[in-house]
Parts: structure tokens; sequence; C-alpha cells
């Protein structure tokens, strides 16, 4: 069961490729940050007919939620303008190592203290031959 | 200037992680489709500030391009609701080794292919070893999931 949402995990960052792709060709035609712009507001009318029509969950609770919980979108945004910026100075390949790094290392951090409300989950030495394999593929693959 | 944009960058990655686990707290109470549209709302809100500023394309020829650019939207929200649903099951590390897995993954299809203008980079020895040292990689983050657990 457990396993299904690996794959639902997998299946996520299969769509993220996807959006980078196409992105990058409406990028062309529309402009970087107009296609980016694009994507967040098409977005938000796909996921708000969705949430009006399938959402079990209780959207007022965002005005009594801590604010920091609220800045996911922000963080988003910071994301897609560091790339915009560093993609021209760095090449995409390195950036997408460089981004992968960051992402792994610092979730680990995050859960091995439990930060942003994350449950718990320590370092173990599992977790440590995971990232060396990722390592390993990424020098592969690049 | 290149190791300061490669820091740059790794900050890119945090801010990511940062995003995974902020929203998957916030989708506990929040609900799943909640959290994926509250993200997108902001970040339209946002976005269209920094547009109106910064934007030097010209927005209104999305309704010229071919349809087909146009389902990058569909992915990205895809793509947020996805890791909403996951990361309160799995865990922010785990949710982000497994998104890392199928992006790479795919984004060797797409290149195999040529997809959406790409360079065509065929799928090659080294790559197909990648891709075992990255299922590796998963073995060791849900046996070691599978132990904490218990």
């Amino acid at each position: 069961m457990k396993l299904l949402v690996y794959l639902v995990a997998v299946l996520g960052g299969a769509a993220l490729s996807m959006e980078g792709a196409i992105a990058g060709e409406l990028g062309k035609t529309v402009g970087k940050l107009e296609s980016s712009y694009y994507i967040f507001i098409m977005g938000t009318l796909i996921l708000g007919l969705t949430t009006l029509f399938a959402g079990k969950g209780d959207l007022p609770y965002v005005l009594k939620a801590p604010k920091w919980n609220l800045t996911g979108g922000l963080l988003g945004t910071v994301y897609l303008t560091i790339l915009v910026i560093s993609i021209p100075f760095i090449g995409i390949g390195v950036s997408m190592v460089a981004v992968i790094v960051g992402q792994m290392i610092t979730s680990m951090i995050i859960e091995h203290f439990g930060w942003l409300g994350s449950s718990k989950i320590k370092i173990n030495k599992e977790r440590v031959m995971a990232i060396v394999c990722m390592g390993i593929a990424l020098v592969l693959i690049f | 200037m290149s190791l300061l944009m490669v820091i740059l960058t790794l900050i890119g990655g945090l801010t990511l992680s940062a995003q995974s686990s902020i929203n998957g707290t916030l989708s506990k109470k929040t609900g799943t489709f909640e959290t994926a549209f509250l993200t997108f709302a902001t970040g339209a809100m946002i976005l269209t500030i920094v547009v109106v500023f910064f934007g030097q394309g010209n927005i209104l020829s999305v309704f010229d391009v071919p349809k087909w650019q146009l389902t990058c939207a569909l992915f990205g929200a895809s793509y947020l609701f996805l890791t909403v649903l996951a990361v309160p099951k799995i865990g922010v590390t785990a949710a982000n080794i497994s998104t890392v897995i199928g992006q790479l993954f795919a984004s060797m299809i797409i290149d195999h292919f040529g997809w959406f203008g790409s360079k065509e980079v065929p799928f090659d020895l080294s790559r197909w070893i990648g891709v075992a040292f990255m299922l590796l990689a998963l073995y060791f983050i849900f046996k070691g999931n599978k132990k904490t657990a218990a």
C-alpha cells in the first residue's frame, strides 16, 4: 500500500518533466516569466474547479492556519525565479543537478529535526546509501 | 560567478523541499486539492506583480501558440497535487527522491525521442545503469522508512 504512494510521487516527477519540456517550448513564444505566469493562472483555474467539485478538505482553515503554512506559493515562485537567473549562467544540466542535490540534502535535514511540521525521521544508514546511489546515478546520467 | 550561481541553485532546491514540507503540513488540515489550489493561487498573485514589472514577453500570445503547448499547466498542477498527496504519507525525503527519479526517467525518455523540440539524446548504457542506481536509492529509502515506522 505504501509502495503505491511512492509510485504516485514518481508519477508526479514525470509530470514535472513534461511540464518543464513543454513550458520551455511555450516560453520561446510568450517569454519565460510569462509561461510560468500562464501555468500558475491556468493551474489556479484547474485546481479551483477540482477543489469546488472534488475537494473534501476545509479550505476556510487557511484563514486560521499559522501564516508560515501559507508560503508554499511564494517558495514556488522563488524557485522559478532562481532557475530563470541561473540557467543562462551554468546551463540546464548543472542547474538540475544542483537543484536535486539541494533538495535531497535539505529534505533529510528538515525531517531529521522534524522542522516545518514534518514527522521526525532521523538520518540513518539507508538514507545515506540512498544519497550515494542518487549521486552515482546523476553522474551516469549527465 | 559560476560557483555563486551553483550555490543559488542549491538554494533553489532548498525552497522546493521547504515548499513540499510546508504544503504537507497544511494539507493535513486543509485537504490535498485545497492546498494545491492555495499554492497556485498565491503563486499566481505574486507572478502577476512580477510579470507586470519585469515581463519582457507577450502573455497574450498564449492564444496563438499550438494548443498542445498549453498542456504544461495541467502537468504542473498534477505535479503539485501528487506531491501534496504523497508527502504526509511517506515523508518529504522519500517523496522528493521518488519525484526526482520520475523526473529524471521521464526526461531521459523525452530526450531519447527528441519530443517537444528537445535535442535527441539516446538512452545509452550509462543512462540505464543510472536508472538501476536510482531504483537502488528508492529501495534504500523505502527500507529505511519501514525500519523507522516499525
